[in-house]
């Protein structure tokens, strides 16, 4: 199995995100590959592509939701999490005030409003960014919480999707 | 972040609304307060929705409407203006006074297994501008939960939100709720959230009734699908409004 990585970030501007995975897909299936997109309902265009014969997708809203299985991301959601994963630990600040427009009197406000705690996921593959972690919190005024996440519930979220692939050109 | 006071003002547009939109802008929330309480000591509550408030709202909502780039701060700060001034410098019965109060019950929160809720907060803020009483039912909603509330609470439109397309598809099961109840009639259901503006097909694929551009719009879109519900419980010729898009 071949795994091509795309840019975080294109979250950000899910239609360059569509834009990319359009390409991607396609390039795949046009050499015969099946695909399967490790991704959560990141932008509008995913119902078209997993419903493209030899494509799925990992079932899940998004990638914390997936990494931590439906019942526990949506009680730590009624708990007011608000969930960061290594990758995004590290472009907090890009995040918050590039791409949200927020300060830190705004991002406090804002923050406090809609969650109650920071729960940094710690899957154990790269060294928690500790200092990045806990500046993200102070910035927005909400205490932080570790919590180590074995791969397994995304282990088994791709062996889903797997199971479901289709033949190449056939409709899922 | 977005400069919205670098465009042609609209014919009328005054310093107060000039320096709010100004305020908007750079997400001050303090000052915003500030000059609308000034404003309001100098000229009197009651004017302060009509004369300042609702033509920086529709400006900034027609920007909205037109895609331009507004950040997550900016409409952050418009509804907390809205809603400082709501909770701060206007009183309910000064509210209820102004010309476009209705005092109408409203239901609003986010479907079952979404938690995304700053638009939801944004939508019941602009509804209560405009004189709605607003119930918010928060986060991850079923759906007999909305039509029970809007049952108790005599409102005929419900508010739902969902921010992807997973989440939006949990709202058919509030559709068939109403449905199964013989309540389409009588409850509309207007839908929202970012999978709705960037993918308007799904409004029908849901079975919503109407969808707004933005959460300023929302207040429209309520008033078209209470006339229509209102119109549904007449006797005859009345037919209710289908598939609004404001």
């Amino acid at each position: 199995m071949r795994v091509v990585i795309v840019s975080s970030m294109l979250h950000m501007r899910p239609d360059r995100l569509a834009a990319q995975l359009h390409s991607l897909v396609s390039r795949e299936r046009r050499d015969g590959r099946r695909v399967v997109l490790a991704f959560g309902d990141c932008c509008s265009a995913m119902s078209s592509l997993e419903n493209l014969g030899g494509v799925t997708r990992t079932s899940g809203t998004n990638c914390c939701e997936i990494l931590l299985g439906r019942d526990i991301y949506r009680r730590l959601s009624h708990q007011g999490a608000f969930f960061i994963c290594p990758e995004w630990a590290v472009r907090w600040r890009t995040m918050f005030e590039t791409e949200l427009g927020l300060d830190t009197k705004v991002a406090k406000a804002f923050m406090q409003e809609l969650h109650r705690k920071i729960v940094y996921l710690d899957t154990g593959v790269v060294p928690e960014p500790t200092a990045a972690v806990n500046d993200c919190a102070d910035y927005c005024g909400l205490p932080v919480e570790r919590l180590p996440v074995s791969l397994d519930t995304l282990h088994s979220a791709i062996e889903d999707a797997i199971s479901r692939l289709t033949p190449a050109g056939v409709q899922a | 972040m977005a400069n919205l006071t670098n465009r042609e003002m609209p014919e009328g547009f005054v310093e107060i609304q000039m320096a709010l939109l100004d305020a908007i802008e750079r997400a001050d929330r303090t000052s915003a307060q500030a000059m609308l309480r000034t404003w309001a000591a100098a000229h009197g509550p009651e004017r302060l929705l009509a004369e300042v408030i609702e033509p920086v709202l529709a400006w900034i909502g027609e920007g909205w409407r037109r895609h331009e780039s507004f950040t997550i701060a900016q409409g952050y700060i418009a509804a907390k203006v809205i809603e400082d001034a709501l909770d701060q410098i206007i009183t309910p019965s000064q509210l209820r006074s102004s010309e476009n109060a209705t005092g109408r019950p409203a239901v609003i929160g986010n479907i079952e297994g979404d938690f995304h809720s700053l638009g939801r907060r944004m939508v019941g803020i602009f509804l209560r501008a405009n004189g709605w009483n607003v119930h918010d039912l928060g986060n991850d909603v079923p759906g007999s939960l909305f039509v029970e509330t809007a049952l108790q609470t005599g409102a005929r439109v419900i508010g739902v939100s969902a921010m992807t397309l997973t989440t939006a598809h949990e709202i058919r099961k509030l559709r068939s709720e109403i449905d199964n109840r013989k309540l389409a009639g009588r409850l509309k259901l207007a839908v929202g959230g970012a999978v709705f503006v960037v993918c308007p097909d799904i409004v029908d694929q849901v079975g919503g009734d109407g969808t707004a551009a933005s959460a300023l719009h929302a207040p429209r879109l309520f008033d078209v699908l209470w006339e229509a519900s209102v119109s549904a419980a007449r006797p005859a010729g009345l037919s209710a409004a289908q598939g609004v898009l404001l």
